[in-house]
Parts: C-alpha cells; sequence; structure tokens
C-alpha cells in the first residue's frame, strides 16, 4: 500500500469523528460534515462582521462582503432579470457556500468538501428542483414548451423533444460532475506531484535537484487551483441563473 | 451625528452629489461582461470554457445511456432502447457542446428579454 504521505487518494477518505446511528441509517458526524459546518461558520461570521458597521466608506470586511453580494447580484440580474431577484437568496447562499468550501480546500490539511460527489449532486439537484418546481408553478404546463423549440418542422418535433428532454435532464449531471471533477483532479494532481517531490529528496543530493521541477509545478499548480476554485463557484452560480431564467421565461 | 444627519439630508439638493448618484445609477445599469468574458476570467476563459464543453458533452452521453439502459431493464428490449437512447443522448450532448460554444442559437441564455427572431423562421 502506498504510503499516507504520498497517496493522493488519501485526503478524500471520509472519517467518522462522532459515530451516529439513527434506526439503522447511518448519519454519523464526519470530516466532511465538520467542515461542512466550518464553512458556513466561516461565511455567516464574515458576512456578519461585514454587515455589522454598515459606514459609507466600508472597511475590510465590508467591502467583502460587498464585493461578493454585488457580484452574485450582477450576475443574476444580467442572466435572468429582474424577476429572478427573488431567488438572491439561494444563489447566493450557493456561490459562497462552494467558493467557500472550494478556498478551503485549498488550506493544507483541510478536506474539500466539494471534491465529493455527493456534495456536488445533493446542490445540483437542489438547483434543479427549485427550476422544475417553479416553473410549473409559475407557467403551468406552459413550461413544457421549453422542450418543443419553435420554428421546427412538424416531422421531426418529437425526436427534437426528445434530445430536447435529454438535454434538460443532463445540466444537473454536468453541473455537479464538472465542480466535482475540478476539485478532485485538481487535488489528486497537486497532491502527485508532492509526492514527487518527497520521493526524490529521499534519493540523496542528486534527488535533491531533481526535486526542484515538481515542487515548482506544485508552486504553480496552486495558483491555478485558487483560479479553479474561484472560476467553478463562478460557473456554478451562472449556469444556475440560467436555468433559473428557464423556469421564469421558459419558451419565450 | 445630527451634523452627519443634517449632511445627508442636505445630500438631495447638492447637484454634485446629484450627479454623483446619476453616474452610479448609470454604472448600474450598464449591463457586465456576458458570461465567460468577464474580468475575473478573462485570462482562463478559454480552461472554464473547455470544462464546460467537456462536461457538457459527456453529461448528455450519461444520460442517454441510462434512460436507454432503464428503459431495456424494464421492458426487456435489449439492447434497443440502449442504442437509440444513446445516439439521442450523444445528439443531445452535440446539442449542448454547440448551446454552449455559442453556435447553435441558445434558447436557454436567450435572457430576460423576449426571444429573438429565429433564423428558422426566414425559410418558410
Amino acid at each position: 500500500m502506498a504510503d499516507v504521505r504520498t497517496d493522493p487518494i488519501h485526503q478524500f477518505g471520509i472519517q467518522k469523528l462522532v459515530d451516529i446511528n439513527i434506526e439503522g441509517y447511518d448519519v454519523s458526524f464526519t470530516n466532511s460534515s465538520l467542515f461542512m459546518i466550518l464553512t458556513l461558520v466561516v461565511i455567516a461570521l464574515v458576512l456578519l462582521w461585514g454587515s455589522s458597521s454598515r459606514s459609507v466608506v466600508p472597511g475590510r470586511a465590508q467591502t467583502v462582503a460587498e464585493l461578493s453580494y454585488e457580484f452574485v447580484a450582477n450576475t443574476l440580474r444580467t442572466s435572468a432579470g429582474e424577476g429572478g431577484m427573488r431567488f438572491m437568496p439561494l444563489v447566493f447562499s450557493l456561490f459562497m457556500f462552494v467558493l467557500t468550501a472550494n478556498i478551503f480546500g485549498m488550506v493544507p490539511y483541510f478536506f474539500t468538501v466539494t471534491s465529493h460527489i455527493i456534495v456536488t449532486a445533493a446542490l445540483a439537484l437542489l438547483v434543479i428542483f427549485t427550476v422544475t418546481i417553479y416553473g410549473f408553478y409559475k407557467n403551468g404546463t406552459r413550461f413544457l414548451r421549453l422542450f418543443v423549440p419553435s420554428g421546427v418542422p412538424a416531422p421531426i418535433v418529437p425526436l427534437v423533444t426528445v434530445i430536447e428532454i435529454i438535454s434538460f435532464l443532463s445540466r444537473p449531471l454536468s453541473l455537479a460532475v464538472r465542480l466535482f471533477a475540478n476539485m478532485l483532479a485538481g487535488h489528486i494532481t497537486l497532491k502527485v506531484f508532492a509526492g514527487f517531490v518527497v520521493t526524490l529528496t529521499g534519493l540523496g543530493a542528486f534527488g535533491f535537484l531533481g526535486a526542484l521541477l515538481p515542487l515548482i509545478m506544485v508552486v504553480a499548480l496552486t495558483a491555478l487551483e485558487f483560479l479553479v476554485a474561484f472560476l467553478q463557484a463562478y460557473v456554478f452560480t451562472i449556469l444556475t441563473c440560467m436555468y433559473l431564467n428557464d423556469a421564469l421565461h421558459p419558451g419565450h | 451625528m445630527a451634523q452627519d444627519d443634517e449632511r445627508l439630508d442636505d445630500a438631495g439638493s447638492d447637484p454634485r452629489l446629484k450627479a454623483l448618484g446619476e453616474k452610479l445609477a448609470e454604472a448600474r445599469r450598464a449591463p457586465s461582461e456576458p458570461e465567460g468574458g468577464g474580468p475575473q476570467s478573462s485570462g482562463l476563459s478559454g480552461f472554464g470554457q473547455a470544462m464546460k464543453v467537456g462536461s457538457e458533452f459527456v453529461a448528455g452521453v450519461i444520460v442517454g445511456f441510462v434512460i436507454g439502459y432503464t428503459i431495456d431493464r424494464l421492458f426487456g428490449t435489449t439492447p434497443w432502447g440502449m442504442i437509440v437512447f444513446l445516439l439521442l443522448g450523444f445528439a443531445a450532448g452535440t446539442l449542448n457542446v454547440m448551446r454552449a460554444a455559442g453556435v447553435a442559437k441558445d434558447p436557454f441564455a436567450a435572457g430576460p428579454r423576449s426571444a429573438p427572431e429565429r433564423t428558422r423562421d426566414g425559410e418558410d
């Protein structure tokens, strides 16, 4: 078995911290739960701290809070319109959670919550159920026009409809898989290159020189990972906004 | 404090503040860059695009596979459900990619404005 220090998968292991068993269901408090709670606590503290002073010239925390709010609000407004602002709490929570969890994952020894597909899938399903339920609630059966594009010749409408339905169903999947795969692959790559450094330095002076190359890679990859952490949170948010736009204005 | 309040109340009458308010409103109204081209992601929009397009395509194929497999299991039509829906999933994946790349007209990303005329409408 690979050494724990260099095993790239070991970091994703779920460890039970508190064993809880309710009627045969395992609902133990794990390291994943711990970091989800930590994420929420950090978001809540930063936002509470940032919104406590309410000065005209914002301080550091207030700038962070205002910037993130404005950023998400603009994204939502441009892609889903003014009517989309009623989903601001949902979209803002999603953005902050994904972003903070991704950034948390960059801290050494921290667990990356979003590198588990069960977490990202739950977020994606939340989005898609919101879109579907709200779409039917607001538009009734007109929501189904989403699947029948206008201007298509009658004979191929059934075929196009099936393709559109598959396309619709593939959204939560691609939403979940994209975030999870990015975080997983990024962290594995980081760990693999870091493992090279550890192994090569064990080979004496010559290996020590050779270890410089993967070390440079690790530094570069860390910078890239920070970018990916933000970018994936942004992509998740903008796609959520676009799907919400469907619920608000289906079929046009 | 009382002075501060007074100053805030006076804000409406100060022409400079009014001009500033108008500028702010204008800046707020100006639509930000469309998705993918924002200032935050200018350098790596290519990378983001690649990830997006890749997962969109794979997702379409996987959903087609799952639907086909389920139909086969339910109705015992092996392998036809799988064949048909894998092809349809392939088509849906391609459609996803074309939409993500902006080649096909994306009815989903048209924004809150009313739908622009489709090019197809002119054909008949």
